[in-house]
């Protein structure tokens, strides 16, 4: 098979026929769509370009235009091997940039209600970014909807402790707890 | 049990220096995510509202709140202007989105769900849906399904590329529009 595919193997996913679908892409994807900032290496906007190359060998190359980023989802088996592809495998060409971590400035609210969350909601909107928020619509009234919103601002150089400003987008996240794929998802 | 901890977690702060993690959505905390959906997980259902129209959303998260479908984390958004993609969800307008578990009652809950949605002049988000049977989704929810019927026919004729989403009942009868009947 290596053979066969002149792009090797680094990165890629093979996928053998199946009669159902084959969620090829199902643990390539989230990597070549870099939905995963806080992981080393997988920042947005690092992808320059996908390869997809065909069970004949053929070398489709995908790349972003309009300034947008390269994106892929999942990619199925054939429920008609005469018509769709029965094998293909994905490799995304990464050239990364330098992972970065912005740092912002940021306030946090915690509301009481819906109400108050909607109105949070909008006057962000008008103030600044919003950042994060979760709402609570388990709770019974007035309890429902009450939500922790984080809002603020991309932070300027001088607003950084002095131990931040000297490298203030130093990427140290760590990696964090991993779930392990075990099976297909039978969408 | 999650918004719940990070309720009481947050409290209230002001100009507080947060990096690039502290604001990242929750599921991007780890990796693997998205395997905690399917039949033996979550259903995720995203719907949109009108900004003008925030009652609705106000509405629909009341009546979720009654129907005894608990969803443990759920994200409220106030969505900037669309872009121009055919089949792209988001508009200026507020989003509500939530993770249900999987179990039985949670499909119908969702379709009508879905119906309340569009009672309320919002829009579902077609794209994610439930692994069980699901009653297609209305042509409103994708209003501009034919442009991208358009591109599809013109860059995959013989509909080679395809996805799970595209085989799913919301895109299906609306997807073989663009295929090539010949092939």
């Amino acid at each position: 098979m290596k053979a066969a595919l002149p792009f090797g193997l680094v990165g890629a996913v093979p996928v053998l026929p199946a009669p159902g679908r084959s969620p090829s892409a199902a643990p390539s994807a989230p990597d070549i769509q870099a939905k995963k900032p806080p992981q080393r290496g997988q920042l947005r906007q690092s992808r320059l370009s996908l390869d997809l190359l065909m069970a004949d060998g053929e070398r489709r190359t995908i790349t972003p235009s309009g300034g947008r980023t390269t994106k892929t989802g999942r990619c199925s088996g054939p429920p008609s091997a005469e018509k769709r592809l029965d094998r293909h495998r994905i490799r995304a060409d990464r050239h990364d940039r330098a992972p970065r971590r912005p740092n912002f400035i940021a306030d946090g609210v915690a509301t009481s209600g819906l109400d108050e969350t909607v109105a949070v909601h909008l006057d962000g909107a008008k103030t600044g970014t919003l950042l994060r928020r979760l709402v609570d619509l388990i709770s019974a009234p007035p309890k429902l909807g009450r939500a922790t919103v984080s809002r603020g601002s991309l932070a300027k150089l001088d607003q950084l402790p002095s131990k931040l400003a000297k490298n203030p987008l130093q990427f140290t996240a760590p990696q964090l707890p991993r779930c392990r794929w075990s099976s297909p998802i039978a969408w | 049990m999650i918004g719940e901890a990070f309720y009481r977690m947050s409290g209230n702060y002001q100009n507080k220096i947060v990096n690039l993690d502290a604001v990242l959505p929750l599921a991007d905390l780890t990796t693997g995510w998205q395997y905690a959906y399917g039949p033996a997980g979550f259903a995720q259902h995203s719907s949109w509202y009108h900004r003008t129209r925030s009652t609705s959303s106000r509405r629909s998260s009341r009546w979720i709140q009654t129907q005894g479908h608990y969803s443990f984390l759920n994200v409220l958004k106030l969505f900037g202007p669309g872009n121009r993609a055919p089949l792209s969800f988001p508009m200026a307008g507020w989003n509500v989105a939530m993770d249900f578990p999987n179990k039985p009652g949670v499909n119908e809950f969702l379709n009508e769900l879905d119906d309340r949605a569009m009672e309320f002049g919002g829009r579902v988000y077609a794209a994610q849906g439930l692994p069980g049977e699901r009653r297609e989704v209305p042509q409103d929810v994708l209003p501009r399904i034919d442009e991208w019927i358009a591109v599809r026919r013109k860059a995959d004729p013989n509909g080679v590329f395809a996805s799970d989403r595209s085989d799913s009942n919301c895109f299906s009868s609306n997807l073989q529009k663009g295929l090539n009947p010949t092939t």
